[in-house]
């Protein structure tokens, strides 16, 4: 993210395409990363706790909501803030209300995704580690495939796509089409996530 | 058995682990006060058949309706390294929806050292993890205990204080299912079934008359436990029968479970057992000790 915004006049919609795609894979590592972290009987004592696999999704979906609303809140914060202060000229054209709004839907929307991604690819379905990592990895390059695959619909990439190609200070319909997939996905990837825990836990 | 509350009503379960079925066409209800020993060989799916159970794994095939909380403690208790147990026992009391609980106390009266809630989890023993987990479930009233050889890993006061707190949970009308290969819960937990896992099937029996703990006068009996301390503090304490063995066993060793007494302040200690005989059926007669 300093990487982007080291550069001046940077357009608002193509940066904030890129940093959903960050939110996206930050995202998925951060969920991955806490839910591994949690011993095995541990987990399982808190998933009896709440009630079974289902109240445990409930749980995930949480931990993954926060997630992406902290992604969200730091990848907006960063360029805006810097703006505020008068720290160079971060954006040209400047931001406009509708910038910001389409790049929050699209952060939370996207960060939701990877998180998803994360809570698929963690304990109990996948144990070992280093099985875990190039899961996630090859999910987040099949994404980029999907998205190639079937345009606006497609997931990060799409929105990435929809929100250079926005007007700028417009949120356009391809970037909620984009945006609104992003959580379709995430939903079916948490509910295939408490399947695949039934069956394998 | 109308009017008696099932917790657990289990048909045909068909039960797999990776790619092997375990278990197949089992069969079990479980109604309050019941203790179960879920017995088999290795292999022979006891963890697994707990885990369906209790909510973790989904049966391939059959129904299982779980009536009431279940409270579920694995073999290998661990904790997350820097997790101190008292916010773990804190978080597990909010995950159930319970409010907070007194967990200096009833560590204290567990025979817990209430030091052990501000320490992290890996500087404790797999013993004293263990013992910080049963504590948490039976603490947190749940209707039904599944405890996957709650009694490996523990040191005899601990089997001791685990068997006083079990058999108040069931007298408090709760269920327990355990496995148990030490051989420990025979002698200190009032079994009432014995769940056999063998060849796939599960078969369920009444438990063996040796199998029962040694001092039992009566299923429903109870004994009246008085620990007075040299100063003249004094605790009393009620519990049914097949517990009152550990009961008395463990003052002698330094540790009076269950009251406010601490180990470390007990320099004599003498004990009454008095027998609350109206519990007593006159016609049943009592096993030897």
């Amino acid at each position: 993210m300093i990487g982007v915004y080291a550069y001046r006049d940077n357009d608002p919609g193509s940066s904030f395409g890129v940093t959903s795609l960050m939110a996206c894979r930050l995202a998925a590592w951060a969920v991955g990363a806490v839910l591994a972290g949690e011993p095995d009987a541990q987990s399982d004592m808190a998933t009896t706790a709440l009630g079974g696999r289902g109240a445990r999704a409930g749980l995930e979906v949480m931990l993954v909501l926060a997630v992406a609303a902290l992604l969200t809140v730091v990848f907006l914060a960063y360029p805006l803030g810097l703006v505020a202060l008068g720290v160079g000229d971060e954006f040209d054209p400047a931001v406009r209300a509708g910038d910001v709004v389409a790049a929050g839907l699209g952060h939370l929307s996207c960060a939701t995704l990877g998180g998803a991604v994360g809570v698929l690819f963690a304990p109990p379905r996948l144990t070992r580690r280093a099985t875990a990592i190039a899961a996630v990895i090859a999910a987040l390059l099949a994404l980029v495939a999907v998205s190639a695959a079937v345009g606006p619909v497609g997931g990060p990439v799409a929105f990435a796509q929809a929100e250079t190609d926005a007007p700028a200070g417009t949120v356009t319909g391809a970037v909620l089409v984009a945006c609104a997939r992003c959580l379709v996905l995430a939903g079916a990837l948490v509910a295939a996530a408490t399947r695949w825990a039934e069956r394998s836990g | 058995m109308t009017g008696v509350p099932v917790l657990l009503d289990a048909g045909a379960l068909t039960i797999r682990r990776r790619r092997r079925t375990v278990l197949s066409g089992v069969a079990l209800t479980v109604d309050p006060g019941r203790a179960i020993h879920v017995a088999g060989p290795n292999r022979s799916g006891k963890t697994s058949l707990l885990r369906v159970l209790a909510g973790l794994a989904a049966p391939r095939a059959g129904t299982l309706r779980r009536h009431a909380a279940c409270a579920f403690v694995p073999e290998k208790v661990r904790l997350a390294p820097a997790l101190r147990c008292g916010e773990w026992l804190r978080a597990m009391r909010a995950l159930r929806g319970l409010t907070a609980t007194d967990w200096d106390a009833a560590t204290g009266a567990s025979g817990l050292d209430p030091a052990v809630l501000d320490r992290p989890a890996a500087t404790l023993s797999r013993g004293m993890l263990q013992r910080v987990a049963l504590l948490e479930a039976l603490q947190a009233g749940c209707p039904l205990l599944l405890l996957d050889e709650p009694f490996s890993g523990l040191d005899d006061d601990g089997r001791a204080s685990l068997a006083a707190q079990v058999a108040e949970r069931l007298e408090a009308g709760a269920a327990v299912l355990l496995t148990d290969h030490s051989g420990s819960a025979a002698g200190r937990v009032a079994l009432t079934d014995v769940l056999r896992l063998r060849d796939g099937a599960a078969h369920r029996a009444g438990v063996p008359r040796a199998a029962t703990p040694r001092t039992i006068a009566a299923p429903d009996a109870a004994v009246t436990v008085r620990a007075i301390h040299a100063d003249g503090r004094a605790f009393e304490r009620t519990v049914p029968a097949p517990a009152s063995d550990d009961l008395l066993r463990a003052p002698r060793r330094g540790l009076a479970r269950g009251g406010p007494v601490m180990t470390a302040r007990l320099r004599y200690l003498t004990l009454t057992a008095a027998r609350t005989r109206a519990a007593l059926p006159p016609s049943r007669p009592r096993c030897s000790s």
